[in-house]
């Protein structure tokens, strides 16, 4: 205890003593401490703040032992100053110990870090290092940049649209793109390796000299076109129409041929559409002309050529006026401009100036020729030479002017001869009633017949011109048509010859009649002359039956039927009873002019439609009329 | 009192005798006049030579017109009649060898009073000529009172 006392006891003799208290030994020792303190005092809080920042340094052990030990060293050097003045040796001491043990600690812990120190790279050390790692950046990128750029060239090749090969050595395929197996009709690798002569049919164009060319001369100096289309042989045989273009480079000392191969096909196919219309156009009879907007030819077939006489190499180029009169060239600027608008002219009839100057009739159709936009660029004309039609049509034309006159002619004939011939036959009837009146007394009975025979002859002839101007007048007479009613015809027909039908107490029929256009007036005397015909050629022993009707046929066509159970006539009658004063039963059966039935079938011809009938003798008669519901 | 004259134009020479033998079969008693176209019809009613006589060619109360005539037709003629101040008074009949209906529309319209369509007997032209007599001359002679 004493021991620990005196330890700590600070009445030892002050150490300024030892400097005899002379103040420049005294301070330059106080002064050189208090430094020392307090930059060692400073250091502990340096490296702290360091430590702080620097989050990945290690050895944390170590910065905090030499922190300490730096800390001590300033505690003990304050206390050197203390001790001056107070004899405090053992506190002095204590601090000392303090001091050396954490010197130690640290000594032998710096010992034992110097491997993992002196692993700690040099800063040139890590530039190098850094140096390394940008260098291996740098070359992976540029590999991934190669394999893309492989990877593209690959999909290029393969998105070619023509067939790509690579033939090395003695013609051996090295490579091939899809559209080769597209082409060829091959999977995937199946080309490589094999001959490429035994993919070609061998031709002048195409044949092993040409392959064995290619393939032995060296560097880029042979280069290959098939100058027209050659064959490829399919891998089922077909033949493919290609073109192939080769040529050669040498390429790690080896001769490689490169070759496309396009499939021509389509070409093919188009040429021989287009030789086939080449052919058509010019072993066409008709003239096919081409011609620019501005009337320059562009094309001029042989059958031009025969047509207008001048030949392909007179034409071409020239302006298509060199063939049209001087006065219709406004016409055929008209057409171009008309064209121009996508207009097709057609069937015009016209005239065209031959290479020997006369002139020729044509028709022509022109029709606009368009680009792939649908712009009009040019004409194609369609010329056919029309002379002979024109002839024959004008033939035609005085023919049937000819007939027209002579028909006029017969039909005013036939109205001036029952019209002026009636008056006469007025008179011989008027003047022999006279003279039968005069002198019928002092008549004998026959000679009062004979008169009496020729006053009725007269009368008859006088009805059959009566008839004959009706009939002719259905057509120099004619009226414009209207609808009509057929009931209403037939109603007004069966009010007038009510008192024939009361005397023979005729059942007659109308079921429901359409509406077409004709002329009422020839309606009326039609039915009326049909209905007339029924009642006069009943039957003696039975009620008349009349039954009027009709059927649709289609919507343009009607047919009206007037059917009786009348006499009716043998089937070989059915065309004769339409004819003029033609008459099957003598007159003393049944009166009539004969003349009845021609006019109804003119006006039914009138109308447009037909007129037939369908008989037996006994089984009554068919008229059957054929109308056209909307002429 | 004198029945009217009637004048009759019309070219035929024995359409004018059977019409004259019928007025007289039918008991008429009126003077009847014929020229033979329509220019010596409108000569008359204008009193030209030599129809300037009065005795010989009384005034007509009744004009019949035959269509077809030479020199000038009925047609012209019954015309020429209704637009006259003088003559438009005088009822015309139009004979026609045929009814057509054009002609007979295209008469009536130019102011025809009658038609008459020449009958095929003598018989038939009496009886005509009666109703005219019945009709006509009642009517014409009526106005001449």
């Amino acid at each position: 205890m004493d021991l620990l006392t005196s330890f700590f006891d600070g009445s030892y003799m002050p150490h300024g003593h030892c400097y005899l208290w002379r103040p420049e030994i005294l301070w330059t020792h106080v002064l050189s401490d208090i430094l020392i303190a307090a930059s060692y005092f400073s250091i502990p809080v340096l490296l702290f703040l360091i430590k702080k920042k620097r989050t990945d340094w290690k050895f944390k052990k170590v910065f905090l032992l030499f922190s300490l030990f730096i800390f001590l060293c300033g505690v003990t050097h304050l206390l050197s100053i203390f001790t001056i003045w107070h004899g405090i040796y053992g506190i002095h001491g204590v601090a000392k110990i303090a001091t050396a043990v954490v010197s130690v600690l640290s000594a032998v812990v710096l010992f034992k870090l110097i491997p993992n120190i002196l692993s700690i790279p040099s800063v040139e050390q890590i530039e190098t290092a850094n140096r390394l790692v940008a260098e291996k950046e740098i070359e992976k990128s540029r590999l991934q940049a190669e394999r893309e750029s492989e990877r593209l060239f690959k999909l290029s090749l393969n998105a070619a649209p023509v067939g790509l090969l690579a033939i090395g050595k003695r013609g051996v395929i090295r490579i091939v793109n899809d559209e080769i197996n597209e082409i060829f009709g091959f999977q995937n690798s199946e080309l490589v390796d094999m001959e490429v002569s035994s993919l070609f049919v061998e031709s002048n164009f195409f044949s092993q000299e040409v392959i064995d060319r290619l393939t032995s001369e060296q560097g880029p100096n042979f280069r290959y076109i098939s100058p027209s289309i050659i064959y490829a042989k399919k891998k089922n045989g077909d033949l493919v129409p290609v073109e192939v273009r080769a040529h050669g480079e040498t390429y790690l000392g080896e001769q490689i041929i490169f070759m496309s191969v396009s499939d021509q096909s389509y070409k093919v196919q188009a040429e021989e559409v287009r030789s086939y219309l080449s052919e058509i156009v010019s072993s066409c009879d008709d003239a096919i002309i081409g011609k620019e907007l501005d009337g320059t030819v562009t094309h001029w077939n042989p059958a031009a050529e025969t047509l207008y006489g001048y030949d392909e190499s007179e034409m071409v180029g020239e302006s298509i006026l060199k063939i049209v009169p001087q006065e219709l060239h406004q016409q055929v600027f008209d057409f171009l401009n008309e064209l121009k608008s996508g207009k097709k002219i057609k069937h015009i009839e016209t005239i065209r100036v031959k290479k020997d100057g006369s002139l020729v009739n044509v028709m022509l159709t022109i029709s606009p020729v368009k680009d792939f936009d649908g712009k009009v660029i040019g004409a194609s004309v369609i010329a056919r030479d029309i002379t002979e039609n024109i002839n024959a049509k004008k033939a035609l034309e005085r023919q049937n002017r000819a007939l027209e006159r002579s028909n006029k002619e017969l039909e005013s004939f036939a109205f001036i001869a029952s019209h002026d011939l009636k008056e006469p036959l007025r008179k011989i009837i008027s003047f022999g009633q006279l003279i039968k009146e005069e002198v019928e007394a002092k008549l004998e009975p026959d000679t009062k017949d004979y008169l009496q025979y020729m006053i009725s002859a007269t009368v008859r002839m006088q009805s059959l011109l009566q008839s004959l101007l009706t009939y002719s007048r259905v057509t120099s007479r004619a009226k414009p048509f209207e609808n009509v009613a057929l009931n209403q015809v037939i109603k007004t027909v069966l009010t007038d010859l009510e008192l024939k039908i009361e005397e023979t107490e005729a059942d007659i029929q109308v079921v429901e009649l359409p509406e077409i256009l004709a002329e009422p007036s020839q309606m009326y005397q039609l039915f009326q002359n049909l209905i007339s015909n029924s009642l006069k050629y009943r039957k003696s022993d039975e009620t008349p039956r009349i039954k009027i009707y009709s059927e649709q046929v289609n919507i343009h066509q009607v047919t009206v039927f007037v059917e009786d159970n009348g006499i009716g006539f043998e089937q070989k009658y059915s065309e004769q009873i339409f004819e003029m004063f033609k008459r099957l039963h003598g007159r003393s059966e049944y009166e009539g002019t004969g003349v009845g039935l021609a006019i109804c079938r003119k006006i039914v011809e009138h109308h447009g439609g037909t007129i037939m009938a369908t008989s037996s003798p006994g089984e009554g008669t068919v008229i059957e009329l054929h109308f056209n519901m909307n002429e | 009192m004198t029945p009217v004259a009637i004048l009759m134009a019309e070219d035929d020479k024995e359409d004018q005798l059977l019409a004259n033998l019928a007025l007289k079969r039918s008991k008429l008693t009126n003077p009847f006049l014929c020229v033979d176209n329509g220019q010596k019809c409108i000569d008359y009613l204008n009193r030209l030579s030599p129809y300037d006589d009065l005795e010989k060619y009384p005034d007509p109360g009744l004009i019949i017109l035959d269509l077809n005539m030479p020199v000038k037709d009925g047609m012209s003629t019954l015309k020429e009649i209704k637009s006259s101040d003088k003559f438009n008074h005088i009822p015309v009949i139009i004979l026609t060898t045929s009814n057509e209906e054009e002609e007979v529309i295209k008469g009536y319209n130019e102011g025809a009073d009658s038609f008459i369509t020449k009958p095929l007997s003598l018989n038939k032209l009496i009886t005509i000529m009666e109703e005219l007599g019945n009709y006509w001359f009642s009517i014409v002679e009526q106005h001449h009172e």
